[in-house]
Order: structure tokens, then sequence, then C-alpha cells
């Protein structure tokens, strides 16, 4: 969820919903702040969705746009991220079900690149390796189990934030988790089994 | 605790959401079966892994393409709107003609007064052919006293009173 420094999440859905109703009383710069507060994570969530920069961008673009028309009937039941991330990743999936049934998604998931981070060069290869080979992993699973493993562990949801969006119930999110888990088993074990091996060894 | 019941809670135990009284028997599980113990190192180290994965940030562009969507939106949304009002405009006026219409139609097609102003004309015209009072008199016995009760047929009979 997006939460600023020290922000609780009461804070956070009470920010959110103030945003709300200033954009709804006709206030321009309240929707910019809710694009601010929630750019990286819809765009994130849509990359890993459907595996391609360009079209989470344009996926990003749709979706903001779809929450700025819909934003006047947003009935404060819920929190706002909720509504968004039910929008964004729903967006998403239908998307990637469009293209999957084209039969193009994992190769463009696969040829993705991660963006480089701040380490040190020597780092940073060992990095993007692993980054490469989990990523190709994720690119995988289904449709359904990348959206699971996006708001879990890219955008840090609750089962219960993630059952809320996916509109599902939490048994059914743990099992997809678990699901996903057991499905990148075999394509990852070597990574985390060499570290713990690694570590063992240290003295 | 059975393994069924130990992979309910393996989510659970990762984000350390399990009571205190299930967390006794889930690490007494945990210590005595291999494979559940197998499966939940598995899940810590994925979870590892795929939480470091690198957090993508959202272009720089990506903003200005709402707005520009935004915009485009509002300005078709507003010149849709308006053919509408003008569509309406024309149906008012259109209905207002009709209405207008209808009425000199239905009061000038039930106004009877009308059709017996038209009558005293063509009685004019037909002056010639009055029948001859005096030749009434002498064929119908009475006749000065008769008071027809319509006044059309006394002035189609030339009587003036």
């Amino acid at each position: 969820m997006s939460q600023l420094v020290d922000e609780s999440p009461e804070e956070a859905r009470d920010r959110d919903w103030a945003l709300v109703r200033r954009h709804v009383e006709g206030d321009r710069d309240a929707f910019r702040q809710l694009y601010e507060n929630y750019r990286d994570k819809v765009y994130a969530s849509a990359l890993r969705i459907v595996g391609e920069a360009a079209l989470a961008e344009d996926l990003a673009q749709e979706i903001f746009v779809k929450i700025h028309e819909e934003l006047r009937g947003f009935k404060f039941e819920s929190k706002f991220s909720t509504w968004l991330y039910r929008i964004a990743v729903n967006h998403a999936i239908n998307k990637a079900n469009e293209i999957e049934r084209r039969g193009r998604i994992r190769e463009r998931i696969a040829r993705e690149q991660p963006p480089p981070p701040d380490d040190p060069p020597h780092l940073r290869a060992a990095d993007r390796f692993v980054d490469e080979r989990v990523l190709g992993a994720v690119a995988g699973l289904s449709t359904k189990l990348r959206a699971i493993i996006a708001l879990r562990y890219l955008e840090g949801l609750s089962y219960g934030e993630i059952a809320d969006v996916l509109e599902v119930s939490i048994g059914t999110v743990k099992s997809r988790l678990f699901l996903a888990h057991e499905t990148l088993r075999p394509m990852i074990q070597d990574l985390y089994e060499e570290k713990e091996e690694k570590t063992e060894g240290k003295p | 605790m059975n393994c069924e019941m130990f992979r309910e809670l393996m989510f659970d135990y990762v984000s350390g959401a399990v009571d205190a009284d299930s967390l006794v028997d889930f690490r007494k599980h945990y210590g005595g079966c291999t494979a559940c113990a197998t499966t939940m190192r598995m899940i810590e180290a994925q979870e590892t892994i795929l939480t470091s994965l690198p957090r993508p940030k959202a272009p720089p562009t990506l903003w200005g393409r709402i707005q520009d969507q935004v915009r485009d939106r509002e300005m078709l949304e507003s010149l849709d709107a308006a053919p509408r009002f003008r569509l309406a405009g024309w149906a008012a006026a259109a209905a207002a003609l009709l209405i207008a219409l209808g009425t000199v139609f239905i009061v000038g097609g039930t106004r009877p007064a009308a059709t017996v102003h038209e009558l005293p004309v063509r009685v004019v015209d037909i002056a010639p052919q009055q029948p001859d009072a005096a030749a009434m008199r002498r064929l119908v016995p009475g006749y000065e006293n008769a008071r027809p009760a319509n006044p059309l047929a006394d002035s189609l009979m030339g009587m003036n009173r």
C-alpha cells in the first residue's frame, strides 16, 4: 500500500479519502496527488502481469483514466487502495489473458530486463542474473498466479487485502500462493539451495 | 497437527500471524515432519527472493499521457453533449409547432359558428330563388302566424320579421 513514512493504514486511508473528496469537489490537483501516490505500484503490477514495459505503460494509462472516470462513484466503504488495485489488477489480468490467448506473454516477460540497480558492477551482474532467472520463472506462471505474486511480494498486500482485491476467499489466496511456490520451485530451487550451502559452509 | 493443517498455517507463520496456541503445535509438526519442513524452507527462501526483486518505476511520460487522454475524453463528452442539446431544442420546437397546429385544427374543426356564419353568404347567392311570401300566404293558411324556431329556416324562407 502507498504509505508515507510512519503513516498508519488508517491515516493512509483517511489521506486517500480526503483526496477523493477533493477530486469530486472539482480540485484537479487531488487526482494528480492520488496518481503520485500510486503510479509506481500500478505500473509495477501491470508490468509483472503483462510482462512488457511499453504494454505496461499503456495499461497503466488506461487504468488511471478509468479510475479518473469512476472516482465519482467511489463509495468510501473500502480503502481507496483496495478499490484501485481491484480495477488495476482486473484490467491487467484481462489484458494478459487476451495476449496469452495469442501465446505471446511468456516470451515478453522473459525478455523484459529489470532496471539497473545502484549496486557496484560486480554485484550488479550476479543480481541481474538472479532477477532474470526469477522473472523468467514467474513468467511461466498462469496469469492468476502472476497477479497474486505481484500483489503479495511486489505490493506487500496482506492476504485479506489480496482477497478483497481479487474478490476471493483468504483460503483461495493461500492456495494460489502455495501453488505458485510449488510451480516456481523446480525453476529457481538451485538459486536458494546454492545460497544455503554457501551460508552453511561459512565458519 | 497433521500435514494439511500445517500447510494451511504456513503463510500465516511466515507473516507472524499464527496465534500462540496453534504455534506450539505448528512448531512441533515442523520439527517432526521432514516433508513439511522442506516445504516451509522452500516457501521462506522463495519469499525472500521474490520480495527482493527490483521494483519498476512508472515512466515519467505516463502522467502526460493520462492528462492528454482525460482532456480528450472531456472534450469529446462536451461535443457529444452539444448535439444532444441542439437535438433537444429542435425536438422541443417541433413539439410546440405540432401542439399549436393541433390546437388550431381541433378548435377550428369543432367550432359550429364558423359553418353558420358561412351560410348567409350562400343565402345572398340564392336570394333570387326565395319563395314568394304572397304566394305562400295563398298556399298555406295561417302562414303569417307561423314562427319558425330556426333562424336559418327563417332566413332561407326570406322572412323579415
